[in-house]
Parts: C-alpha cells; sequence; structure tokens
C-alpha cells in the first residue's frame, strides 16, 4: 500500500462507488466526477495511513460523504433538470416506472445535505445505520430517526404524485 | 430498518450504483501522477525552508549565548575589581590604624 499500481487498482475498483455515492448526492455528473477525482487524489496523498483494503474502502464512503455534504451545502445543490440527464435507462432493470425513479431521485435530491448523503449511504451502499453513524460521526439514534423521517416524507411526495396522476 | 417496504425497494433501484464514466479512472491516475510529480518540489521548497529557520534560529541562538558569556565575564572582572580595591582600602586603613600613634608620640 501507498506504491501507484496500488493506488490504481484502488481506483478500478472503488471509482464506481466513490462516483455513485457523489452523482446521488450533488445529482450532477460533472460535480460528481470533479468530486470523485478530489476524494482520489486525497487517497493517493493520505496511503501511508491506509492499512488495509476494507480500510480504504471506508476511507473512501467517508470522504466522499463529508465532502458531499460540505459541497452541497456550499453550492445549495438542489433537485434540477441535471439529475434526470443520467443517462440510465440501459442499466435499469424496468421492473419499476423510469418516472418513477426519476421522481424519487429527484425528491432524494431535494433533502437536507446531511439527509441526502445518509439516504444514499443506507440505500445505494447499504450500509446498516450504525455503519453509517461511524462512518458520519453522528449518533445511531440521529441515524434511524433521519431514515424514518426521510421514508415518511419521501412516501407522502408519492402519495401526493399518485394523487396528482389519478386526478388527471 | 430491514423490512424490505415497496419504498425502499424503490429507493434502492433509484439509488443504485451506476458505473463510473469511462475517462474517469484516467482522469484520476494522471491527476494523481502530476500531484505526485509536484510533490518532491515542495519537499525541496519545505526543506529550504526549515534549514532557513534552523539557521537563523541557531544564529539567534549563538548570539544571544555570546552576549551572556560577555555580560558574566564582564560581571566577573567587575567583581575582581571590586575585591581588588576593597582588599587595597583594607590595606591602606590598617596601615593608618598602626602609624598615627607612632606620629603623634613623636610629635608630642
Amino acid at each position: 500500500m501507498g506504491t501507484l499500481p496500488e493506488f490504481a487498482e484502488l481506483v478500478e475498483k472503488y471509482q464506481s462507488m466513490v462516483y455513485s455515492i457523489a452523482l446521488r448526492s450533488l445529482g450532477h455528473r460533472e460535480a460528481a466526477e470533479d468530486l470523485a477525482q478530489e476524494v482520489f487524489l486525497a487517497l493517493h496523498q493520505n496511503l501511508d495511513t491506509i492499512e488495509s483494503e476494507d480500510h480504504a474502502r471506508n476511507w473512501l464512503r467517508r470522504t466522499t460523504a463529508n465532502r458531499a455534504i460540505d459541497e452541497i451545502r456550499r453550492r445549495k445543490y438542489r433537485s434540477g433538470p441535471a439529475l434526470e440527464e443520467v443517462p440510465e435507462a440501459s442499466i435499469e432493470p424496468g421492473s419499476t416506472d423510469p418516472l418513477l425513479l426519476a421522481h424519487l431521485r429527484s425528491s432524494v435530491a431535494s433533502l437536507p445535505a446531511e439527509a441526502r448523503v445518509l439516504t444514499v449511504m443506507r440505500f445505494q451502499q447499504e450500509m446498516e445505520p450504525r455503519e453509517i453513524a461511524a462512518t458520519l460521526d453522528i449518533p445511531v439514534a440521529t441515524v434511524k430517526s433521519r431514515i424514518h423521517r426521510t421514508l415518511k416524507l419521501l412516501r407522502g411526495k408519492l402519495e401526493r404524485r399518485a394523487e396528482a396522476r389519478s386526478t388527471q | 430498518m430491514n423490512d424490505h417496504s415497496p419504498l425502499e425497494a424503490q429507493l434502492r433501484e433509484a439509488l443504485r450504483e451506476v458505473p463510473a464514466p469511462p475517462l474517469l479512472r484516467s482522469r484520476i491516475l494522471n491527476a494523481a501522477a502530476a500531484q505526485s510529480r509536484s510533490t518532491p518540489r515542495a519537499t525541496v521548497w519545505r526543506r529550504w525552508i526549515a534549514m532557513a529557520a534552523l539557521l537563523t534560529l541557531g544564529s539567534f541562538g549563538l548570539y544571544r549565548w555570546e552576549q551572556q558569556r560577555r555580560a558574566q565575564a564582564a560581571a566577573a572582572q567587575f567583581t575582581l575589581a571590586l575585591q581588588i580595591a576593597q582588599r587595597k582600602v583594607q590595606h591602606v586603613q590598617s596601615k593608618l590604624v598602626v602609624e598615627v600613634p607612632v606620629s603623634l608620640t613623636r610629635q608630642n
């Protein structure tokens, strides 16, 4: 650990993870690419402190999450057309209405910074609340209550959307 | 937390990982290589600055030490001069005590 070939392996293995956390948190492809590059460069500078691959993966998740939160707060990224620009029709299994998925992504992108990143970590990275709590350095109870509130909020939005569509 | 409601399943699908753009890997590796190239230059500069700081501190320390040494030497010389002067005064005093009575008797 600490030489460029090993760093290249880490990039190869975790670029999609870092990019996806950034993309779903920021909702902009270019911003997500910039963030991914920034995170990997920070890893490159800190390779001496990385002890194992697990450590590297957790480090990348934590750094991406925290930088995404900072970036959202700084630039006020909100839901917008950039989310729908992401071409995903080919990789989505097609079991769910693509418009519904786009609506969900847009709703997630309208959440406050920390709730947004937390939702991505829970439902994209399949992280347990205690892992998220450790990663974002917040209490487990806070993570659980925020996920609960987010689900409630999203459920409400979906219901309103369904009602609006049924009346059309 | 683990009950997989339809909403949670839909969220998993909506937020699922996507492949990184094809050029991201090379972009990151190029930036990392550039970072590696720039690091030694920065290290050299940092070394020069550290050496200059060390020299400045060293010279200042030496200057202070030399000043202190001179002050101590001057103080020692002054003390010695005082001691010599004191001994002279004592010597003169003792002579006066011994010689005055003799001269007084001669006058009488």
